[in-house]
């Protein structure tokens, strides 16, 4: 029964995806085509953040530096020669990597600690994408990047990006089912008890970590090829909060939480941005209710929605009027 | 019979305090093991280290011949050794299914749920009689099915070896009862079993072995009544009054009207009855002790009289009803508390802890008060400029009892004030206990070094399970089989 739930959830990733990339260029202006485009990249990076966070309970702010190493590995690698094909996993490769050598020393840091340490990591990789301007062009970032030859054609782009996201998405839901996502569950709710139960905390660990970075790789890659440049600002350590705040809003743990969470933090200030700088007021305050009110997020809110719809047609007498329980 | 589990020589020290020194344990293969001593023995230092959450300080530990010092908790579990906690810990986004699904697929690369997984869960959780809700959250289930639970957890990791550290705390009667059953199908089914446990009946019951600890130290072992009938055993358990020299106090003058008088006391833990409408009272310039078993709702007495619970019932002190008030106002009224591990303010000086007692007094006052405390206890003297962090544990209870006298209080609560000092210390402290009765002051006292506390009392309360079991003057208790038996286990 288990196993029937996800099925029905990746198939119905995948028909959501498809009947994304067929509906939306038909329905919306092309610019928001290019939100979308960016939306689905954002997300790519938050689903990798709620399998570190959300999933296994380890606080990460890292999320910037990785999906910047992404980006500019790829970018490196392809001004250098290399193919698409050959670049793109390798970026995701060498990102997965580093994420594996900070899961290292993150081994014997918890909470405020992990917080901090993982902080420091994003400060310094912003930094060092400015200063190695040999590599990565400095301040003005990389130019002209080719990546799959699409870059700026949003429309072109949005079949793969949704391609990529729903992938990543279904790669999550997988994990979420499987015994290993039970294991980084296990760990989140209490860390000795998960070692009591023979469950090696130190490989869990790592391991989310690298599966962060290798979500946030992927979507560095994605940003080169849909923009065909890359400037150090958009990793620059301000913008892990806005991957937190994601998957903190979109709902912990639960992988309806990042889609949710990316689409909110991307298309609200598209519909208020006739507020101008106003909107970030609008916003935050949207943030703090949803974190205040809904610990869930969004997602807990839909599931919650969905389990009183649900209670109130099983409990609905014949004559329509809902029974006690349902009103509860 | 091999042994499964080989300590020697284990020793393991927190800074400068020595929690395990030197034990050697055998465990034999196939037995029921019982580990038993006071609060703050090392049972627990004892199992955090055979399961690897600590490592020794020194010595060794082999489990199924293997060297186990150094291995993950998760490894040793993987080999075989499955521990339970003092307090439930558990997996709080999951049901109990989930629970024991995490432990058998503990490892390994299967990236979905098996089937046959699925069945021996399901299999497991029926046999510790939890069938009807294991699709139940679990931070759902009352205390009893938490025990449980956690038994569950165990079994599904095939163990050799289960340690099970204090599984019965907390539980009432039927629970008890049915978690010992549980226990005793659980070793049929194959583990050794070695367990910690405070209440008597409950070792006598299911051990075959018993090892007492004392202050760290192996103080006896061999079978259940050859350690009933050790004296140093009872000595460990109920202390070492008699060659002590404490003097019962004079009885005070009877007085108009109590000083302290609760009526039907109840404390509840979520659905747990702690402390069920007990009665009891002070006189003013009495010693009243309260005693009984680990669980048995002492401490829960001391705190919800001091307002740091929520309490149903009456109490009043000199005409104040308590319940109206909060802790922080108790000093004011001339109530003062010596908590459990004494809650110095361990950044600050010894004469900054007294002044913080001083509770609103002036200047010259807090100097007076200060010097009198320093009076009564001389070797704080020396000590006056030293952090409290830095004190012994002797020193910094003489500092906490020094501290709770600065308000002057008229009743003054102490909770174990002889919790993790040596036999020498506890009769210091005992004796200055009678020192300030002399001048005046009335005293609550909580502890489970029973006979040293009735040696000090006017009189005295023995609880069970959250109720009075037997009250009256303190030399009659002591004379009495019912505390031994409350105590001990000891019948007949």
């Amino acid at each position: 029964m288990e196993h029937a739930r996800l099925w029905g959830r990746l198939a119905a990733t995948v028909v959501l995806a498809a009947v994304l990339a067929a509906a939306l260029p038909l329905l919306v202006e092309p610019y928001y085509i290019h939100v979308v485009d960016v939306t689905l990249i954002n997300l790519v990076i938050a689903i990798g953040l709620n399998l570190v966070l959300g999933f296994g309970g380890q606080i990460s702010f890292a999320q910037s530096a990785f999906f910047g190493i992404g980006a500019y590995t790829f970018g490196s690698l392809e001004a250098a020669g290399w193919p698409a094909v050959a670049a793109a996993p390798a970026a995701v490769l060498l990102t997965s990597c580093v994420g594996a050598a900070l899961g290292w020393p993150a081994l014997r840091l918890r909470g405020h600690y992990l917080a901090l340490a993982t902080l420091a990591f994003s400060l310094i990789m912003g930094e060092l994408m400015v200063d190695l301007d040999m590599i990565t062009g400095g301040a003005n970032g990389m130019m002209n990047i080719h990546g799959i030859g699409l870059a700026r054609d949003d429309a072109a782009m949005l079949p793969i990006l949704l391609g990529v996201a729903a992938v990543g998405l279904a790669g999550s839901m997988i994990f979420a089912a499987s015994p290993a996502g039970l294991r980084a569950r296990a760990f989140r709710d209490n860390a000795i008890a998960a070692q009591a139960a023979g469950v090696n905390i130190r490989a869990l660990k790592i391991g989310l970590f690298v599966a962060s970075a290798a979500y946030a790789g992927v979507g560095g890659v994605c940003y080169c090829a849909l923009l065909g440049y890359i400037s150090p600002d958009v990793f620059a350590w301000q913008t892990t909060f806005a991957y937190l705040a994601m998957v903190v809003v979109g709902g912990l743990g639960n992988n309806l939480g990042p889609p949710l969470g990316a689409a909110l933090y991307t298309l609200v200030p598209e519909w208020l941005r006739f507020l101008q700088e106003a909107y970030f007021v609008i916003f935050g305050s949207v943030v703090i209710v949803v974190i205040a009110v809904v610990p869930g997020g969004m997602a807990g809110l839909v599931g919650w929605l969905f389990g009183r719809i649900g209670r109130a047609i099983v409990h609905s007498p014949p004559g329509g009027r809902p029974a006690p329980e349902a009103r509860r | 019979m091999t042994e499964i589990l080989r300590t020697r020589a284990l020793t393991r020290s927190f800074g400068g305090l020595v929690a395990l020194r030197d034990i050697d344990l055998d465990v034999r293969e196939g037995t029921i093991h019982a580990v038993i001593g006071p609060n703050g023995s090392g049972k627990t230092t004892l199992f955090n280290v055979i399961s690897g959450i600590y490592r020794p300080s020194s010595g060794q530990v082999e489990f199924l011949g293997q060297n186990a010092v150094g291995r993950a908790p998760d490894q040793l579990a993987r080999m075989g050794l499955g521990r339970t906690f003092q307090s439930s810990r558990l997996f709080g986004s999951m049901s109990v299914l989930e629970t024991v699904l995490v432990v058998l697929h503990n490892h390994g690369m299967a990236w979905r749920i098996g089937r046959a997984e699925r069945k021996r869960a399901q299999e497991i959780i029926e046999f510790v009689g939890l069938g009807d809700v294991a699709g139940v959250p679990c931070t759902s289930l009352p205390q009893g099915q938490r025990r449980l639970l956690e038994i569950a957890k165990v079994l599904a990791l095939e163990p050799r070896l289960v340690l099970l550290d204090e599984p019965h705390g907390g539980l009432n009667h039927a629970e008890t009862a049915r978690l010992i059953d549980t226990i005793r199908d659980m070793h049929r089914r194959g583990p050794t079993v070695l367990l910690i446990e405070h209440e008597m009946d409950v070792v006598m019951q299911l051990a075959d072995r018993i090892t007492v600890l004392n202050f760290g130290e192996k103080l006896a072992e061999g079978t259940p009544a050859e350690v009933q009938r050790n004296d140093a055993v009872v000595e460990a358990y109920l202390g070492s009054a008699g060659e002590t020299g404490i003097a019962p106090p004079p009885s005070p003058a009877k007085a108009a009207g109590h000083l302290l008088e609760v009526r039907g006391l109840t404390v509840r833990y979520g659905d747990i009855e702690a402390v069920r409408g007990i009665d009891l009272h002070v006189e003013a310039g009495e010693i009243v002790s309260v005693l009984g078993n680990n669980g048995a709702g002492k401490s829960t007495t001391l705190k919800a009289i001091s307002r740091l619970l929520p309490a149903e019932g009456e109490m009043i002190f000199n005409g104040e009803n308590l319940l109206a008030r909060r802790t922080e106002q108790l000093a004011g009224l001339g109530v003062a508390l010596v908590p459990e591990r004494r809650r110095l303010f361990g950044g600050m000086s010894v004469l900054d802890n007294l002044r913080v007692g001083a509770h609103g007094r002036k200047g010259a006052e807090v100097q007076d008060l200060a010097d009198e405390a320093l009076e009564l206890f001389p070797a704080l003297k020396r000590l006056v400029g030293s952090l409290a962090s830095s004190l012994s544990g002797g020193e910094q209870q003489m500092l906490a009892i020094g501290r709770a006298l600065m308000s002057r209080p008229r009743l003054l609560m102490l909770d174990e004030p002889s919790l993790g000092l040596a036999p020498m210390l506890v009769d210091q402290v005992f004796a200055k206990l009678a020192d300030i009765n002399a001048r005046g002051t009335a005293v609550l006292l909580v502890e489970q070094n029973a006979r040293m506390a009735l040696a000090a009392s006017h009189r005295a309360y023995v609880l069970a399970s959250g109720r009075i079991v037997a009250e009256g003057e303190a030399a009659a208790l002591a004379a009495d089989e019912s505390v031994k038996n409350a105590y001990l286990g000891i019948t007949g």
